[in-house]
């Protein structure tokens, strides 16, 4: 370096040290905008998480809010199918018996569980053929892959026919139709 | 020598700095190049990913739409009513896709919707892939519907007790042209606002019979004393297919139109599919009836042994043509639970 000094004159310019700055300007304003350059690509990264997050959980919510929906319409007209109905307002829980062990049903009804309740003092016996009709509940389909579920229901005449003596009764109680539905 | 060509070589260098430095000359450095180039990388993809993000708000809303149209069918069940009617009006113009598939225990229908894009206007992907299950309605439709408002109607179909509603969906104007008095006041008495009886312009025009300008035509096939019109039963022809319908008559005189408006409002493999789903419905349910009179065999002896039929023949049943043969088992099994002391509907 001190020859290259040396060998300048007084006016000259020392091309080899202009060259030398040079670079290691250019160095630096590259470095200077790389760092840049990540910083943007970060903020927008950054951006853009926040915005799908606040997206996936607006998604949900409104998910969420169409399956309570739709619950609560199929608690209000489900039981109008002739699988359940015995008339207006009316379930036949004779039918709703037999309607127990059908598999073929399982992949009809889009809900987490259909249930009928009586309404009444005693305890909550689950129904089955051995006990039906001194029980409570009747268990007509559950989707077991459904694990969080809320429910949505609706007051409903639950009818049945009964023997008593010589005479036979259509005795009808008062009762609630029951659907699930999966929260999201 | 070599300080003259050392000299020369320096002066040249000198003169292309001198360049570089005068007010005409143009420096191009590599942070301007580098600049350039990154700046175009970040606008493209800035320009890229919000016509992505625009794309995706609209497939959301369209799958959204979807679903909800799909939960509008639920109050579309008509309980102890003979049928009813609704309008839906969407934002903008919107394409509903309408996939029937019989295949497994009851079938199912896949609702998919679209909608314009902002650029270009081009219609979109339809809205979820593979469409919005809907297993438990049976929606009668073209497979493609274009409108902005959605009419829809449903009635309940018997074969002898009611199987499901019937959902028909349309956007366009229809015109009934020699409809018979019976189907005119039920047009009325459901205030089915996309369907006139008279004063027809420019509307899908439904003939019964003949007519001029048809766009389908019902011929009536119903004679005998079970018919109360001879349009009960037939053939609707349009775009050189034809749909056959058979209406169940009860014991009260009641005549179930739901197949007739079926097969004017959809098309053919829509119609068909949604014909064998209702036949495996119909098969499900007489199984359920046909168990329920065993299980009450023992308190009223309400044996139905036309029901084992029904579930035979409703499984043979594949087509809209061969309807006909369940009828005359349907009504046996009417008369049947008419004279049963309990009764299943």
């Amino acid at each position: 370096m001190k020859l290259q000094y040396a060998s300048c004159g007084k006016n000259c310019i020392c091309y080899k040290n202009y060259k030398n700055s040079r670079n290691k300007k250019a160095q630096f304003k590259i470095q200077q905008m790389a760092f840049m350059l990540l910083a943007v690509f970060l903020f927008f990264i950054l951006v853009s998480m926040i915005w799908f997050a606040i997206q996936y959980r607006n998604i949900h919510k409104q998910a969420g809010q169409l399956e309570e929906e739709k619950a609560n319409l199929m608690a209000g007209f489900l039981y109008s199918n002739s699988e359940f109905s015995c008339g207006s307002y009316c379930i036949d829980t004779d039918r709703a018996m037999v309607l127990m062990s059908r598999t073929a049903y399982s992949e009809f009804w889009p809900v987490a569980y259909i249930k009928l309740r009586k309404i009444g003092a005693g305890e909550d016996i689950v129904c089955d053929k051995a006990n039906y009709p001194k029980c409570k509940i009747l268990n007509i389909y559950e989707n077991k892959e459904i694990e969080s579920s809320r429910t949505a229901d609706s007051f409903v005449a639950l009818c049945r026919y009964e023997k008593t003596g010589d005479y036979l009764e259509k005795i009808c109680e008062l009762g609630k139709f029951m659907i699930g539905y999966e929260v999201k | 020598m070599k300080h003259k060509k050392g000299a020369r070589a320096l002066s040249l260098k000198l003169k292309s700095i001198r360049m570089l430095n005068s007010k005409r000359s143009f420096e191009v450095s590599f942070a301007w190049l580098f600049a350039v180039f990154a700046g175009a990388i970040i606008l493209f993809l800035a320009i890229y990913g919000t016509s992505q993000v625009i794309k995706t708000g609209i497939y959301q809303i369209d799958t959204v739409t979807a679903k909800q149209l799909s939960i509008i069918f639920e109050p579309m069940e008509t309980g102890l009513a003979s049928g009813k009617s609704n309008v839906a009006e969407l934002k903008e113009e919107t394409r509903i896709y309408n996939r029937c598939l019989p295949s497994g225990s009851f079938g199912e229908h896949r609702i998919s919707l679209a909608t314009k894009s902002g650029f270009g206007k081009s219609w979109q992907e339809p809205g979820p892939e593979g469409g919005i299950p809907v297993g438990n309605k049976y929606i009668f439709s073209s497979d493609v519907l274009q409108g902005k408002k959605v009419y829809f109607f449903s009635k309940p179909f018997q074969m002898p007790w009611k199987v499901s509603e019937l959902i028909y969906l349309t956007t366009e104007e229809y015109c009934f042209m020699g409809a018979p008095e019976e189907i005119k006041e039920e047009i009325i008495g459901l205030n089915i606002q996309n369907i006139k009886i008279e004063n027809c312009s420019d509307e899908i025009n439904i003939c019964f019979g003949s007519g001029m300008k048809c766009n389908a035509t019902i011929r009536g096939n119903c004679f005998g004393g079970d018919c109360k019109n001879n349009y009960d039963s037939g053939i609707v022809s349009k775009n050189n297919e034809q749909l056959y319908y058979y209406g169940f008559v009860d014991n009260l005189g009641y005549v179930d139109r739901s197949l007739l408006y079926a097969a004017i409002f959809s098309d053919k493999d829509i119609y068909e599919c949604n014909v064998k789903r209702l036949m495996k419905r119909l098969s499900q349910q007489a199984g359920i009836f046909s168990d329920e009179t065993n299980f009450l065999a023992g308190k009223c002896g309400a044996i139905n042994p036309g029901m084992i039929n029904i579930i035979g023949l409703a499984g043979s049943i594949d087509s809209s043509g061969k309807l006909n043969i369940i009828l005359d088992a349907a009504r046996e099994v009417d008369k049947q639970n008419e004279a049963s002391i309990c009764k299943l509907w």
